[in-house]
């Protein structure tokens, strides 16, 4: 039982996986290292990339240029902005960041046609790397992600297994980002675990 | 399983998409304005061709966006894939377009038709 | 105890250092590393491997491939245990464990052979004639019929093994390891190119193994094939599956191949993989899937040892194993030439080679006539002898135009016999791609014409029979497939190939008889469900003139092998019976698999915790703390009720329903899908999509919706609340939030995309706590002290914001009981804390967590409807009495015209009331179907069924709702309910069974 006291407002609260991890173990040198990026903040941005103002004033709140090409994220100190479709974004930003950039968008847009979502606590991500996370993901999704079409950069919606995900690509390591709905991240952490458990799993807190 | 190009998006399994039923059935202007065999045509008559159809699916597990598509019903090829607003552009599908019952059917006649882009 | 008489010195690829011990039918014996089952086996000297399907008649191995339609064994034991896999692809190992099948008691001496006996009770379609009087004895016969006519076991528990599945993307996918499909390798490899190959057997190569007859560039056929392999082996982007079948091939050149990684249930690590399904998307495919060698069909060509030509030289330069001790080769062609040159090679005695062409010619018969091998040209065999064993046969000359046998009688001894009658492309890929077959006359058999999707066809799958085209093919189709997926690069040299040439063959599809007024002996086509020509000839003369017909009638083709070695030559016997040839009778589908597969690989690790995922929510560990019980509403795990010890269900119930309206009841409604709208247009957009009026919803406030079709059938409903200016947060069922949303955005984006309205999935971002009961605003109270929860400050169906228990919360006061409620909606993080902290301060007005079935008691007490168990897509707002929600004054909503058609207006629609039992204890079961007239047994005419049935002890007694004809006029009327044993009687009454007078709070 995690230990929550309700009279905390600033206390960080529960993440789905918060008891799965603990349950879970495995070797360093393993194939595969699973971790889970607790409560980062997450938005969901919706506006009209064909206005230019939308996407300036977009521009000056986050510092980066909205991903306008399919597939893509970008990245900078602050949050990763995801592609999700032509008119919709996923800003994930750092635990507790996502009110001021909430605000910030709210603030700028307020003349133009837009939508802020908070949606932090819809989903988690599970971070998964190591040199067999590349067979593992392919085990439950038919995105080619093989070096050749798949880079750094990119990133998809699609199925892992019999979860829909966000799967996006931070490094050559390779690692990548999987943005699950929280209840579906037990199953999925559970799917990642049987699937890497031929490799070895080492669980990273 | 029919690989399909989602137009922002890119190939993907079809286990990714919604089927949508036959594409270019507008929702009449008014539909009090129709009587009730006009109305059952809007709402339950659909094309069943054998060979080429026009057709909308819904890249449900990926961008959610709404999408034509020109799909060969006894070979599964698609020719064609174009956004949800706007009318083919191949010959093939033009042809089947222009040439659909519908296109001549009274329903239609009521409805104001659509600016496609 | 390592016999292996029938091993040859020195000869094939088996590995002499590792000896391994396998069981068959009990008996130990030793083969080597390399070895399948099958040669194993023959290396021991045994032919006899199982009785046949239906007249139980022993048989042997017939092939050396996947086209095996006799050597069907069981493999394995316990829940393990896989039946009718074929031993000529079963990979030796040691400890294997394999039995017959269909046999008893034993593979030597089995009863059901009385079947042979009694063929004339079996002819084609003897399920439709001989059994079917008396009607009522088909029970018994039936199973009499299933215990003797049978494969192997089905294990009767869980498959103890690993499956595993894997997506996978390439450029070009070659199916097939022979000569072709290796060079096609080669060359697609050499670009750079992603390439997957892919072969069934144990070891790449195909006919390289066994045609041993060739050089290529000097080298032997083998070491040519290693060669390649080591090269292929050395590119990172070429991938080699061996032991895996192409088993399907669907649209857009996606394919499915079955991976056998290891043998199972071999006391192996619980992650060790059996089989790997691979889902596999090729740009370009080339199938290099080979031939088929056809048998021949004569008089009893079933006996053990009778086996096919080209199958015989690979168990012979494969696996060095010896078919027997007197050779006979029996052939139509000039396959059987090479396998007498590989017989006598190695010093096998052969008794000569049948030939049914008259005047064979060429290098191979050259070779022959020179060794002083027997030949007869122009001869038939008419019938052979031998039971377990074949011992001899008898030749005759053939007339002319090969219809009658002449002259004088040969008798002629041998152990074995290898036929050919030709060879038969695999195209069962390429047929199931959507590709065109055509007939080829010269050679009697189908070849791949118009491809429907981006493959190509090489070697002998293509028609190609010699060994440098193949190459040549092979090459040529790989640098083309890979230049085509943008891989550059030159093919490699077209090597240079030392081959004989092959002739012409002379078809006969059935040997004339010795004697054309007896007609006693079979003639098989279809060996593995016992089909021969003559039941294919009656089943045409009975007017089944369709191949998919007479394919049904005879069982022709449905074995687990499909009819690999006989539909053509089926084909082309009910040609000519109809007197019309093989192109004109068509052929039948092709369908996956291409081999029998196991179940298990599909479903892959789609098993046991990972079947389906199980969704819960923030509140979950606490209800499993609480000892709550669960139920499955779609995917979600929710709290069902929470039994105190020694409670019923019913007792559990009630005492939740009780307190709900008694004191307090907390309920975790987390589930309910939860949508973020904004826009300008978001009133606009609400109002088109709701059957009521949405525009003049003031901020602060929120209200029902009912959902349509645009069939004006009910589609979900829920509460919708105007946040503030042009936000609203919608809620859905919890089964409907999916395809509320992708509703939503249906509409948004293809019709109405001129409105400026969002919609965000937040079903999870929230947790919602609902409390309700009279006590429920002191315990609010307590924990949001800042919060005016007074009637006037925070009025039903409005919204406010603030700290509940120091958590920032969004309250509703909406109502699912009529009760005074408030759910109270905190991001997930804190959901379970809320819980804790209401659960903590609710102590003292005992408050109650109750689960899904109190709820369901307390809405219908209160006569509210659930989307989906009040209706089911037949049903509109008007049938459920719910007029009152839908606006007379809107001109236009999704539904609305809909709701006037004339079959909408009928008076006997099913409309939805309320029933009460005579018997006030009795709960009457849900779906239970309504009747006006009472009739002493059925038919009787039903007119409804109940949708909603309990017991409610806010009313001390049963209440039910339903769906009946015209119900709203049958109120005050007395129906029934026919149950298997009794039958209930119910009053029809309105649906509103507590609070008549509406004096409840929230009502």
């Amino acid at each position: 039982m995690v230990d929550v006291s309700p009279n905390k407002k600033e206390n960080e609260g529960i993440s789905p996986l918060d008891s799965l991890i603990k349950l879970s173990g495995g070797p360093q040198d393993g194939g595969i290292c699973l971790k889970e990026h607790r409560h980062t903040g997450k938005l969901v941005l919706r506006g009209n990339p064909n206005d230019s103002r939308f996407t300036k004033l977009v521009y000056r709140v986050l510092g980066n240029k909205l991903p306008l090409t399919p597939n893509t994220f970008v990245q900078n100190k602050q949050q990763t902005t995801i592609w999700l479709g032509p008119d919709e974004w996923l800003i994930n930003c750092f635990p507790g960041d996502e009110s001021t950039i909430e605000n910030n968008l709210n603030n700028s847009l307020s003349k133009i046609s837009n939508s802020v979502t908070n949606v932090s606590d819809n989903s988690t991500i599970i971070q998964i790397s190591g040199s067999k996370a590349r067979t593992v993901i392919m085990k439950g999704c038919s995105i080619d992600i093989h070096p050749r079409t798949f880079q750094p950069g990119q990133a998809v919606q699609s199925n892992l297994a019999l979860a829909l995900i966000v799967l996006w690509q931070i490094d050559q390591k390779p690692t990548y980002n999987i943005l699950v709905r929280s209840s579906f991240s037990s199953y999925l952490w559970q799917w990642l675990l049987d699937a890497g458990a031929e490799f070895g799993i080492h669980i990273e807190k | 399983m029919l690989y399909i190009e989602c137009p922002w998006c890119g190939f993907r399994d079809d286990e990714e998409f919604h089927y949508g039923g036959e594409a270019h059935i507008q929702r009449p202007t008014d539909p009090n304005e129709l009587n009730d065999e006009e109305f059952s045509e809007y709402l339950y008559l659909k094309s069943n061709p054998k060979g080429v159809i026009l057709e909308r699916w819904l890249h449900s597990r990926g961008c959610r966006r709404w999408f034509n598509v020109l799909r060969n019903t006894v070979t599964n090829e698609i020719t064609e894939i174009y956004p949800i607003d706007t009318l083919p552009n191949s010959k093939e599908g033009t042809e089947y377009y222009g040439q659909n019952w519908r296109r001549k059917s009274s329903v239609e006649k009521t409805i104001k038709p659509r600016e496609y882009k | 105890m390592n016999k292996q008489l029938f091993r040859v010195k020195d000869l094939g690829q088996v590995d002499r250092s590792k000896p391994l011990r396998f069981k068959f039918d009990g008996k130990f014996f030793v083969g080597y590393r390399g070895d399948t089952l099958a040669s194993a086996l023959l290396a021991n000297g045994i032919h006899l491997v199982g009785r046949s399907f239906k007249y139980h008649r022993p048989r042997g191995i017939l092939s050396a491939g996947a086209e095996e339609p006799n050597a069907l064994v069981q493999v394995g034991e316990g829940n393990g245990t896989d039946p009718n896999t074929r031993a000529t692809q079963i990979k030796l190992e040691d400890g294997l464990i394999v039995k017959s099948q269909n046999r008893w008691p034993s593979l030597l001496l089995d009863l059901g052979y009385i079947n042979n006996l009694l063929h004339r009770l079996l002819p084609a379609g003897f399920y439709y004639k001989t059994f079917m009087w008396p009607s009522s004895w088909w029970m018994r016969y039936e199973y009499w019929i299933r215990r003797i006519a049978g494969l192997g076991e089905a294990p009767k528990g869980a498959d103890p093994d690993r499956y595993e599945k894997t997506h996978a993307h390439c450029d070009v996918l070659i199916v097939g390891g022979g000569p072709a499909g290796l060079s096609a390798a080669l060359a697609a490899g050499k670009t750079g190119a992603r390439v997957v190959l892919v072969d069934e057997q144990d070891s790449f190569g195909g006919s390289l193994n066994s045609n041993t007859d060739c050089t290529v560039d000097e080298h032997t056929t083998l070491d040519w094939r290693k060669r390649t392999l080591a090269i292929l082996e050395g590119m990172p982007e070429v991938i080699l599956l061996n032991r895996t079948v192409a088993t399907g091939y669907y649209d857009h050149n996606f394919l499915t191949l079955l991976e056998t990684v290891s043998p199972g249930q071999q006391n192996q690590s619980e992650y060790k993989t059996r089989q790997r399904l691979w889902k596999i998307r090729a740009k370009r495919v080339v199938l290099a899937t080979g031939a088929l060698e056809r048998p021949l069909v004569f008089k009893d060509n079933d006996r053990p040892g009778i086996m096919l030509s080209a199958s015989m030289r690979a168990y012979l330069n494969q696996y060095g194993v010896s078919p027997g001790n007197r050779v006979l080769l029996f052939t139509n062609n000039d396959d059987a030439y090479r396998t007498a040159i590989s017989l006598k090679e190695n010093n096998i005695p052969i008794a000569g080679i049948v030939d049914l062409r008259e005047d064979p010619t060429g290098e191979l018969v050259d070779r022959i006539r020179h060794e002083g091998i027997a030949l007869y040209p122009g001869y038939a065999i008419v019938s052979t002898t031998g039971h377990l064993r074949i011992k001899s046969v008898r030749i005759m000359k053939l007339n002319d135009d090969g219809t009658k046998v002449i002259g004088n009688a040969k008798d002629i001894t041998c152990d074995c016999i290898g036929m050919s009658g030709g060879w038969n492309p695999t195209v069962h890929l390429f047929s199931q791609s959507g590709g065109k077959l055509e007939w080829d006359d010269k050679f009697e058999r189908f070849l791949p014409k118009i491809a429907n999707q981006p493959l190509i066809s090489i070697g002998a799958c293509n028609g190609t029979q010699s060994l440098s085209d193949c190459l040549k093919d092979g090459l040529k189709a790989g640098a083309e497939s890979a230049r085509a997926t943008n891989n550059k690069g030159r093919a490699p040299g077209t090597p240079r190939v030392v081959e004989s040439k092959c002739n012409d063959e002379r078809a006969i599809w059935i040997i004339p008889r010795e004697n054309s007024y007896k007609k006693n002996g079979k003639y098989f086509v279809d060996f593995q469900n016992d089909v021969t020509a003559s039941d294919i000839s009656l089943a045409a003369r009975e007017g089944y003139r369709s191949v998919e017909h007479l394919k049904r009638y005879t069982t022709m083709g449905m074995g687990t092998d499909q009819g690999k070695t006989s539909n053509v030559t089926a084909l082309a016997i009910l040609g000519e019976t109809l007197g019309t040839t093989a192109p004109n009778i068509g052929h039948t589908t092709f369908r996956p698999p291409y081999t029998p597969a196991t179940i298990g690989a599909y479903a892959g690790r789609n098993v046991g915790a990972l079947f389906d995922p199980i969704r819960t929510t923030a509140m979950h560990e606490h209800h499993e703390e609480f000892g709550a019980k669960f139920e499955h509403v779609s995917q979600w795990m929710r709290a069902w009720y929470y039994p105190k010890p020694n409670e019923t269900m019913q007792q559990t119930i009630n005492r939740e329903v009780k307190a709900a309206r008694d004191s307090i009841g907390l309920l975790d409604a987390s589930t309910l899908g939860k949508i973020d709208i904004k826009g300008l247009d978001a009133a606009e957009f609400l109002n088109r999509i709701y059957t009521n009026s949405w525009l003049k919803l003031a901020p602060g406030k929120a209200r029902y919706g009912l959902m349509l079709k645009e069939d004006g059938m009910v589609m979900d409903d829920g509460v919708t609340t105007h946040l503030n200016s042009n936000h609203y947060h919608m809620t859905t069922t919890t089964g409907g939030a999916a395809s509320v949303l992708d509703w939503l955005e249906e509409w948004h984006q293809t019709e109405w995309p001129d409105l400026d309205v969002y919609f965000t999935s937040v079903t999870e971002h929230w947790a919602v706590a609902s409390i309700c009961g009279p006590n429920c605003r002191s315990l609010l109270a307590e924990l949001a002290p800042e919060l005016d929860l007074s009637d006037e400050a925070f009025p039903f169906m409005t919204v406010k914001e603030g700290d509940v228990a120091g958590i920032a919360a969004r309250i509703f006061r909406i109502s699912f009981t009529g009760e005074l409620s408030f759910e109270i909606n905190v991001p997930r993080r804190y959901g379970l804390a809320l819980w804790q902290a209401l659960i903590e301060k609710g102590e003292k007005y005992d408050i109650c967590p109750y689960g899904t079935e109190a709820m369901h008691v307390l809405r219908a007490e209160k006569g509210f409807i659930i989307v989906g168990q009040e209706t089911d897509g037949t049903v509109t707002p008007h049938d459920l009495g719910m007029d009152w929600i839908v606006s007379k004054t809107k001109h236009d909503f999704i539904g609305k015209r809909a709701l006037s058609r004339s079959d909408m207006l009928k008076s006997d629609r099913k409309q939805l009331v309320g029933l009460l039992n005579e018997n006030e204890n009795e709960v009457i079961p849900e779906g239970s179907q309504i009747v006006e007239m009472l009739q002493p047994s059925p038919p009787m005419a039903m007119i409804g069924h109940i949708t909603s049935s309990y017991y409610s002890p806010n009313c001390n007694r049963s209440i039910a709702m339903a769906l009946i004809k015209g119900g709203k006029a049958r109120i005050g009327k007395t129906l029934h309910i026919p149950l298997k044993n009794k039958t209930i009687k119910v009053k029809v009454t309105d649906t509103l069974f507590l609070d008549k007078n509406k004096e409840l709070t929230d009502g």
